[in-house]
């Protein structure tokens, strides 16, 4: 039995969308974005609708293709497909990106060439530890976003920032309690659920997804199955249509853990302020969980550990976009680091592999079953 | 047992004095080759590809360090003139050489520049070209060029050039200035063909020569061509094989920066050369062939563990050309005990690597 | 007319010539000549020599060598045995006592900072890209497999390999790693190199973000002060303002001479494109040995002057002109081209933080900052097209050859960029393809390309005329 009905979401989602089409003809200003380093908070508090563009399939990806080599990043090419044929996408006023990845980094000038609206990049530094110098630049990069925003919404994003963020901090709080759940055996909610949650808490009003939560928080355990090998999932952004994928494992595996930044990472940790917000979100982001991309990524590690110890993880599905350099340089680190079992799943978003990766997965759960 | 290091890699480190995972190995696994893979020794030395695909196939079975690229110390008499008959299960037998004696020889003298070479030179490129294509990224590919005063005494009757170093010493020389303008016409088209030269003099041991007579008529020789070859930097083996007892110490004046030995004490070769010169050899050849394998492992651990001080370097080896008849398994226990006992302390800085 | 410091050696009338017409005219060079040439001068050391020809190289693996055509003066041989030697170079500067340092990823500014540092050696292990190619071997990129890169990435995989065999130049006493507006592959191999020799300090390599410079110097040079305080640590020797001013100079010198040859190169023909990228790659950290490689720079300058006075062109001005994006790994790419009839009249090689001039008007580590920021992958992929279209325009380039790399992170998005502007801008055919993993020769597909290609060039210009 479902947490919360696929299709619950779905409507939850087109919904969303017919709400965000009015809210623009009122001056309302959607910004969209991609990244988890984007601190949503600052958008809102401009007065503007943060939009996480988190979709990828294979004919958006085949049409990016016309601005992209065939070996770019199924993500970016999927990005500038739907861009012009998502009605998701296109409800974005204004673009921000951050300069994570090689890909990622030159998308903005791809766009450039799309769509014709603002886009704003982020310069975050890549290398992780936090000297005075990197998170001084990070926050005047942030305050140059703040910049950005006002032009766009006509607001100053500055006296709302302390409310925002403690509204955020409350909607990673209660999807980390949901997510907490997962140490039970066997898992009240799926990985899957999570995934979807995080991803609707990435479009919907804060308040009407830890509504949703409240609601659907499990109070008793689940009537017992046959207990699943429990896994953790780590990789590169999933997105709507990745959870075909997942569908698939969740057959076979419990998902009781995640590394991704459309899962776990967007709520495990939450923002202290103290004295200055911005101060506050620079420190966050900047010390976010660290995607694999950054410099050192050691603490992405240790809080892998402290998943696998936590909910008793007994392997790993690595599960990357093909050509996705940061995270597929990791993956023999996650092997020797962890020393669990690792399932190494890629994906373009197209579909030719599905009965092998059935078989794959089939075996893998055997495997973990036998030890 | 995974090494760090490959041969290739390894002999690298070992010429520019650095530290390498172990001892390198070098049992002289010439014709041998041809032996363990069953084709005809006449086969193996008249065809290029056949000599390359026998050496290709034995380093892979025993896992040894080199390629080695030679039939017989006559190669470059051979191809000046001299005659040689191929028996089909033997190496070549001079049966003719170009000159009957020194004196004849010293008179028909009378080229200066570039000397044209016949024979199997061309044997000896295919081979090289060969097994370069095939493998040097990974493991040195080692010609063996017969040295001026060996290929010499393959020119003239053998006995005739020995009474000539007493009676016409200016005759012998004229000679040997021939041979070593051949000797480094042969090598510049071995270099050119990818291989590293490896100086062999066997017939200036001391089984053959007094120490006055190395130093007059071999030693000035053997340096004029390894100062050749040194204009190229390469790291130039001089092998001879035999007593070398009492000229240990007049070799290193030859200019070699490595130095093959055979049967000679190695603690006296390490005591003579060993601050001089990297030291390979050297393993008793009879031993090889007759002894048990236990007894190999045991001699050999000894050997490799007394080389292994040596303070420019050292490369395990056989005191000569591995016997025809040696037992595959002998030859499997020379590599093992070698290996076991060849390590060094490696690498010397960080460890962490996950291989 | 005789060229001047030349040795007392007659160069022959400027050609190509191959692996074994070097080894001809090689023959022809004197001993002393021989002797006279060493790196960290002065040294009497017999290993110290480097002027050897292709066969020597040859022989120790780099198999390459054979396929390629060189050019023929004494000054070029320099040029190739001092690459050459590199290897064991590095290694006899730790056996002497001198500190190597590797630093990877930002291609230049770090090494002026490390050079500036008496008896320190700066070398960039991401040059070992070259080394599967050159030795046709895929010993090093399987080493990198085996650790867990993705046969789809960067050749500069190669240099993890190299730190895993130990063999490839010594185990550095200090690493120091840039990475951000870099690229991913190279960034992944730093990652695996941390987690290899558990001690690499980072160094954060900023966007460049056009309308916003000054502030991000900053930030740049708070990151230099930290590697200078290990540097400081390791050595024991405090870095002075008057240090860092020589290794200015220095760098600027090296600098100053390479864009005088890349411009005798594209206007006069004077050296062919190999040595050309060579002698661009001498910008980063100097071959290992500042001192000679300037020598070294002066005798190749002296006979690309000659040259040029003596209206000697190693190929034909007429050839196709040609601009090339990115650095093949191959390098028998470029003689390839030019086999068929083209020359190389400008590049962008990822490197341009090593040819720029660095301010001396400026404090110097702002001056080092300010040349690392306008790197060619610190901005975006327009201003690197930028930097090519200039160069293209003034040397009247007639096409464009973008040598990327499957699965290669910036190439994946910038080929296409960049392709289009230059298209689009000068109106110039472009030909892009991915260089083939390290074999003895270029593909056969690959060559049929670039042949059309240059067909398609020829075309166009009787057109134009």
């Amino acid at each position: 039995m479902a947490l919360i009905e696929y299709k619950k979401i779905a409507h939850l989602r087109e919904e969303r969308i017919a709400e965000l089409k009015r809210l623009r003809v009122t001056g309302k200003k959607v910004v969209g974005y991609f990244c988890l380093y984007v601190p949503v908070e600052v958008i809102q508090a401009s007065g503007a609708v943060p939009i996480r563009l988190a979709r990828g399939d294979n004919s958006a990806a085949l049409l990016g293709e016309r601005h992209l080599r065939p070996d770019a990043c199924p993500f970016c090419k999927s990005t500038l497909g739907k861009l012009t044929t998502d009605p998701l996408y296109q409800l974005a006023d204004a673009l921000v990106f951050v300069n994570t990845c090689d890909m990622m980094r030159r998308l903005p000038e791809v766009v450039r060439n799309v769509v014709d609206i603002p886009v704003f990049q982020i310069y975050l530094p890549r290398t992780a530890e936090d000297f005075p110098n990197r998170l001084n630049e990070f926050l005047r990069q942030l305050e140059k976003m703040m910049n950005f925003l006002k032009t766009l919404t006509g607001v100053d994003g500055l006296p709302r920032l302390t409310s925002t963020i403690t509204e955020y901090n409350r909607l990673r709080q209660a999807l980390k309690a949901l997510d907490e759940t997962r140490i039970q055996e066997p898992p009240p909610v799926k990985g899957s659920e999570i995934l979807d949650l995080v991803l609707l808490a990435t479009l919907l009003k804060s308040e009407d997804v830890i509504e949703l939560i409240s609601e659907k928080m499990p109070h008793q355990p689940v009537n017992s199955q046959p207990a699943l090998p429990r896994v953790l999932l780590a990789g590169s952004i999933l997105t709507e249509e990745d959870r075909r994928t997942i569908t698939l494992l969740e057959k076979e595996l419990a998902i009781v853990a995640d590394t991704i930044c459309t899962g776990t990472r967007f709520f495990t940790e939450t923002v202290e302020v103290k004295d200055d917000p911005l101060i506050a979100l620079a420190n966050y982001y900047f010390n976010l969980i660290p995607c694999a991309f950054r410099r050192p990524n050691d603490r992405l590690y240790d809080f892998t550990h402290k998943l696998i110890a936590e909910r008793l993880v007994q392997g790993i599905i690595y599960k990357t976009l093909l050509y996705c350099d940061p995270w597929r340089f990791e993956v023999q680190t996650h092997r020797t680091k962890l020393q669990l079992p690792v399932l190494e799943i890629d994906s373009d978003y197209s579909e030719k592999n599905y009965q092998q990766l059935r078989t794959r997965i089939e075996a893998f759960a055997e495997m973990l079953k036998s030890k | 047992m995974r090494e760090i290091l490959n041969p290739r890699e390894r002999f690298g480190l070992l010429v520019i004095d650095e530290t390498q995972d172990r001892v390198p190995l070098f049992p002289l696994l010439t014709s041998y080759a041809a032996i363990f893979v069953g084709v005809p020794l006449r086969d193996y030395y008249t065809d290029g590809v056949i000599m390359a695909k026998c050496q290709l196939q034995s380093r892979e079975h025993f896992q040894t360090d080199f390629i080695s690229i030679f039939s017989e110390v006559g190669i470059v008499a051979e191809g000046l003139g001299s005659e040689y008959h191929y028996p089909e299960n033997d190496l070549p037998i001079l049966s003719k050489p170009k000159w009957q004696d020194v004196l004849t020889a010293a008179g028909a003298i009378t080229q200066k520049g570039e000397i044209a070479l016949g024979g199997r030179l061309g044997v000896y490129l295919t081979a090289i070209n060969y097994a370069y294509e095939a493998i040097a990224d990974r493991v040195p590919i080692l010609a063996y060029i017969p040295a001026p005063f060996t290929t010499a005494q393959q020119l003239v009757e053998p006995e005739s050039l020995l009474l000539a170093l007493i009676e016409n010493p200016d005759a012998v020389h004229k000679l040997l200035s021939y041979a070593t303008t051949a000797v480094i016409n042969f090598s510049r088209a071995v270099i050119r063909a990818g291989a590293l030269p490896i100086l062999v003099d066997p017939l200036a041991s001391g089984s053959v020569l007094s120490p006055n007579q190395y130093r007059q008529f071999a030693l000035p020789y053997e340096k004029m061509v390894i100062d050749f070859y040194h204009r190229y930097d390469l790291d130039v083996v001089l092998h001879i094989c035999g007593d070398t007892t009492n000229i240990i110490g007049l070799i290193p004046a030859s200019g070699a920066d490595l130095i093959s030995v055979d049967k000679i004490d190695i603690k006296l070769a390490l005591a003579a050369v060993g601050n001089k010169v990297r030291l390979i050899g050297n393993y008793d050849t009879s031993n090889l062939w007759l002894t048990p394998p236990t007894v190999i492992e045991t001699q050999v651990i000894e050997m490799v563990s007394l080389g292994k001080t040596c303070p420019r370097g050292y490369v395990a080896a056989t005191g000569c050309e591995v016997p025809l008849a040696t037992p595959e398994e002998n030859l499997a226990t020379f590599v093992r005990a070698t290996k076991i006992s060849g390590q060094y302390d490696f690498p010397t800085k960080y460890k962490r690597a996950v291989v | 007319m005789r060229q001047k410091d030349n040795f007392s050696y007659q160069d022959p009338k400027s050609a190509r010539i191959t692996f074994d017409e070097w080894d001809d005219l090689f023959d022809q060079i004197p001993d002393n000549i021989i002797e006279k040439f060493c790196y960290f001068p002065p040294n009497d050391a017999t290993w110290a020599k480097y002027l050897f020809p292709p066969q020597t190289f040859a022989i120790y693996g780099a198999r390459h060598l054979r396929r390629l055509k060189f050019d023929n003066s004494l000054a070029a041989l320099r040029l190739w045995g001092f690459v050459n030697n590199e290897v064991e170079r590095l290694f006899r500067a730790q056996q002497i006592g001198k500190k190597v340092i590797a630093v990877m990823g930002d291609l230049g500014p770090l090494a002026i900072i490390i050079s500036a540092f008496p008896e320190c050696v700066p070398f960039y292990p991401d040059c070992w890209w070259w080394t599967p190619f050159a030795m046709e071997s895929r010993v090093l990129l399987k080493t990198a497999e085996d650790l867990g890169i993705p046969e789809a990435t960067c050749y500069s995989r190669a240099a993890l390999g190299a730190f895993v065999k130990h063999s490839y130049f010594p185990d550095p006493d200090l690493i120091i790693a840039a990475t951000g507006a870099s690229c991913d592959d190279y960034s992944g191999v730093q990652s695996l190199v941390a987690q290899l020799t558990g001690n690499v300090i980072w160094v954060e390599t900023p966007l460049r973000q056009s309308d916003d410079i000054s502030e991000t110097i900053e930030l740049l040079v708070s990151e230099y002060h930290r590697v200078i305080k290990s540097l400081e640590e390791l050595t024991g020797i405090r870095l002075t303002e008057d240090l860092l001013k020589q290794a200015i100079q220095r760098a600027n010198l090296v600098r100053k001479i390479t864009a005088r040859l890349r411009d005798l190169a594209f206007t006069h023909a004077v050296f062919p494109a190999v040595e050309m990228m060579l002698i661009e790659f001498g910008c980063l950290h100097f071959y290992s040995d500042i001192t000679e490689w300037i020598n070294i720079l002066h005798h190749l300058l002296n006979t690309a002057e000659h040259r040029t006075r003596t209206n000697q062109a190693v190929l034909p001005l007429s050839s196709l002109h040609l601009a090339w994006l990115t650095p093949p790994a191959d390098p028998l790419l470029l003689c390839t081209a030019e086999d068929y009839g083209a020359r190389i009249v400008a590049t962008e090689y990822v490197i341009n933080q090593a040819l720029a001039p660095i301010e001396n008007s400026l404090p110097p580590l702002v001056a080092i900052a300010r040349s690392h920021l306008f790197g060619s992958l610190n901005g975006t992929s327009a201003e690197r097209a930028e930097l090519l279209i200039r160069q293209s325009t003034k040397n009247s380039a007639e096409g464009l050859i973008i040598s990327g790399l499957l699965g290669g992170s910036h190439c994946a998005m910038e080929s296409k960029l960049i392709g289009d502007i230059v298209r689009d801008r000068l109106g110039l055919p472009v030909l892009e393809f991915d260089v083939a993993p390290p074999n003895r020769e270029i593909d056969r597909q690959t060559l049929t390309r670039i042949e059309a290609f240059m067909e398609l060039l020829r075309s166009r210009r009787c057109a134009k005329s």
